[in-house]
């Protein structure tokens, strides 16, 4: 006969033992974050008359966008590619992150009536938005790749560094998501005050200016912005020229690993008592 | 010793009750808790299939959803030995865009089971829910029955351990019904465990080994189902609210009813039954006849008395019923009574006149004791 699995149900009280116990439990889990994921993705393109064709178009569109945009405000010489790829080179990273947040954070509301009803680990449903949004990403960087060629670039070599750039920025955008999801519960500011945040997060961030616009009295502490040095990380690895060191990235990869870390335990920790809220 | 599947210790869980606007920052505080649930222990053992009972808002949801792991209490705990699969809201992780096919796998996946041993025992589910034919269109366009037949379909034929029911055995058509309790009494035989909580007594008393008594949060009792479903009603119908359907303005008054078992006792299964119902008519009365009815506590009719049609003289009066043998089972009805002329029209009505109790006579299943008697016959060659 197979093995029982024991469970035991205790009081919401906090404890460590919650980030392993979790951990064990989500792998156990995995098939689940797979559906998840693939009916985010799948429901979001299904009615649609264009349907998958969507996904490519939207970043496409935005492309055509900024080339009218670049030719006319003029490309900047300090750029070695022109200046919609440039753009859409760090775009990519941050519709990520920005996407992971705020579909995660209504995310959890709005699987309510499921979360009421079945018990399954609850930071699968921020999850399975990241590894939506995550899909996203994949095509805007396929989609930039084709266009540097398009334009006559090679493909540089760096672009392996966006593996492990996205790894952390994965770790980031959890971590956050998952902050979010949970706070979303208690306090319903968090879906009035999210787009003044990413607001403020985007212009903190080097998407639509590079890294060496900053000024020079301020670069040591707009450094100190993990997500502005992943940001600029993946446009340097796609348009072959880093501007960040592998420093720099230990950096973020450690600062994305505790605050994933913390906001794990927070989670966990609320988990057990978030329908009562909920 | 028999191994325990689930153990609850010393279980209480309270609810912030939110006054007004729940999320602003000075009201945060001032909400206020209730008990759903307060220390509750109890243990389920292997193969044993337990019935909750209780009234709305005893705490038996709560307890629900303690153990399908939905929340979590304030203090104790729940040691759960086995795979626990709980139908308390079948279908409830159906996206309504997906084919009823990828719901089959979704839903699983929601219960954490893997897509192979879903694969392995798709067919089964196909069959058991009998829809075959749309299978592969999106569920928003399943009748609701279809929907929870698939949802049911599914958590009962995956393996589970500990299966947790609730209200579930009303789903789908008669057919469809017929075919759960088969699958339930299937699962009952091949030595998991059940544990189901439901008003639908009949249904507990029938799947349950004990059954245990919840109201406001407090366990109130434990022991075989007969005797708890009796010790519900019995504190239920306290609680039983007059009718507005009561009727009396048609020249004669009920004065009330009483019941008397053999030698004046308690009325007993199986024993004679004598029932009195007092009147008092205003006037002459042509082709009165008396009804009275026996309702089961679901409201239902159990059976009635009827008396031929007689004529009243003005003034009080009884009416005497004499059953040579009570025929319905042990347990806790209500009477309704009523006056009508021969030709129907309603004179006087009262809806739960009295409860009317049965005690334990000649002890059998059921609803119904059916006197008889049994002879042997060889068969000749």
């Amino acid at each position: 006969m197979a093995e029982r699995s024991v469970t035991v149900i205790r009081s919401g009280a906090p404890a460590l033992s919650r980030v392993p116990d979790g951990f064990r439990e989500l792998v156990a889990y995995r098939e689940l974050l797979g559906y998840m994921t693939l009916n985010r993705l799948r429901v979001r393109y299904q009615n649609s008359w264009l349907g998958w064709a969507w996904a490519v178009l939207q970043p496409l569109a935005f492309l055509a966008f900024l080339t009218v945009i670049g030719s006319v405000i003029g490309s900047r010489s300090s750029l070695n590619v022109p200046y919609p790829l440039f753009i859409l080179a760090s775009l990519a990273p941050w519709t990520f992150f920005a996407t992971s947040l705020s579909t995660a954070a209504a995310g959890v509301l709005s699987s309510r009536s499921l979360i009421a009803k079945v018990y399954f680990p609850r930071e699968i449903v921020p999850l399975s938005y990241v590894l939506a949004a995550l899909a996203d990403l994949v095509i805007a960087t396929a989609l930039t790749m084709v266009a540097l060629v398009y334009t006559g670039h090679n493909i540089p070599i760096t672009v392996l560094e966006l593996i492990p750039i996205s790894l952390i920025l994965i770790v980031y955008a959890t971590a956050f998501s998952l902050i979010l999801s949970i706070a979303q519960i208690g306090f319903r500011d968090i879906a009035i005050g999210l787009p003044l945040l990413l607001q403020g997060m985007l212009f903190t961030t080097p998407v639509l200016y590079p890294l060496n616009a900053v000024p020079a009295q301020w670069r040591t502490t707009y450094e100190l912005n993990p997500l502005a040095l992943l940001v600029e990380a993946f446009r340097g690895a796609l348009i072959g020229r880093q501007t960040i060191s592998a420093g720099q990235l230990v950096y973020a990869a450690i600062a994305g690993l505790i605050l994933f870390g913390i906001a794990y335990f927070i989670f966990k920790t609320a988990e057990p008592n978030m329908v009562d809220e909920i | 010793m028999a191994s325990v599947d689930i153990t609850v210790r010393d279980v209480s869980k309270s609810y912030r009750v939110h006054s007004g606007a729940r999320h602003s920052l000075i009201k945060y505080k001032q909400a206020e808790r209730v008990w759903a649930l307060k220390g509750i222990n109890f243990n389920v053992q292997r193969g044993e299939a337990l019935g909750i009972v209780g009234p709305n808002g005893s705490g038996k949801t709560t307890l629900i959803k303690l153990l399908a792991r939905i929340t979590s209490p304030d203090s104790g705990n729940i040691t759960i030995d086995g795979r626990l699969m709980s139908l308390v809201e079948v279908g409830a992780g159906f996206h309504p865009e997906l084919s009823g096919r990828e719901n089959v796998f979704l839903n699983a996946a929601i219960f954490g089971i893997p897509v192979a041993e879903v694969e392995e025992r798709f067919d089964r589910i196909l069959e058991f829910s009998g829809l075959a034919d749309v299978i592969d269109t999106p569920v928003k366009t399943y009748s609701s029955g279809m929907f929870v037949r698939l949802g049911f379909s599914v958590a009962s034929q995956l393996d589970a351990d500990i299966l947790l029911l609730d209200e579930v055995l009303a789903v789908g058509d008669l057919a469809f019904q017929a075919r759960c309790m088969d699958r339930i009494e299937e699962i009952r035989r091949s030595g998991r465990t059940i544990l189901l909580v439901s008003h639908d007594l009949a249904a507990v008393e029938r799947l349950c080994d004990r059954v245990l008594l919840i109201t406001s949060g407090e366990m109130i009792g434990e022991g075989n189902p007969r005797d708890m479903i009796e010790k519900y009603q019995i504190s239920a119908t306290k609680n039983v609210p007059s009718s507005n359907l009561n009727f009396e303005n048609g020249g004669i008054a009920l004065r009330g009813v009483s019941f008397a078992g053999p030698d004046g006792a308690h009325p007993k299964t199986g024993m004679p039954l004598s029932v009195r119902l007092s009147y008092e008519a205003e006037t002459t009365l042509d082709d009165v006849v008396f009804t009275v009815s026996f309702i089961w506590p679901s409201g239902y009719i159990c059976t009635e008395l009827v008396s031929s049609s007689a004529t009243l003289a003005a003034g009080p009066g009884d009416v005497i019923f004499d059953c040579p043998i009570l025929a319905i089972q042990r347990g806790l009805y209500t009477v309704d009574l009523t006056v009508t002329t021969r030709s129907g029209r309603v004179l006087a009505k009262r809806i739960r006149a009295a409860p009317f109790r049965v005690d334990p006579g000649l002890i059998v299943q059921g609803d119904f004791y059916m006197t008889h008697s049994a002879r042997l016959e060889r068969e000749r060659n």
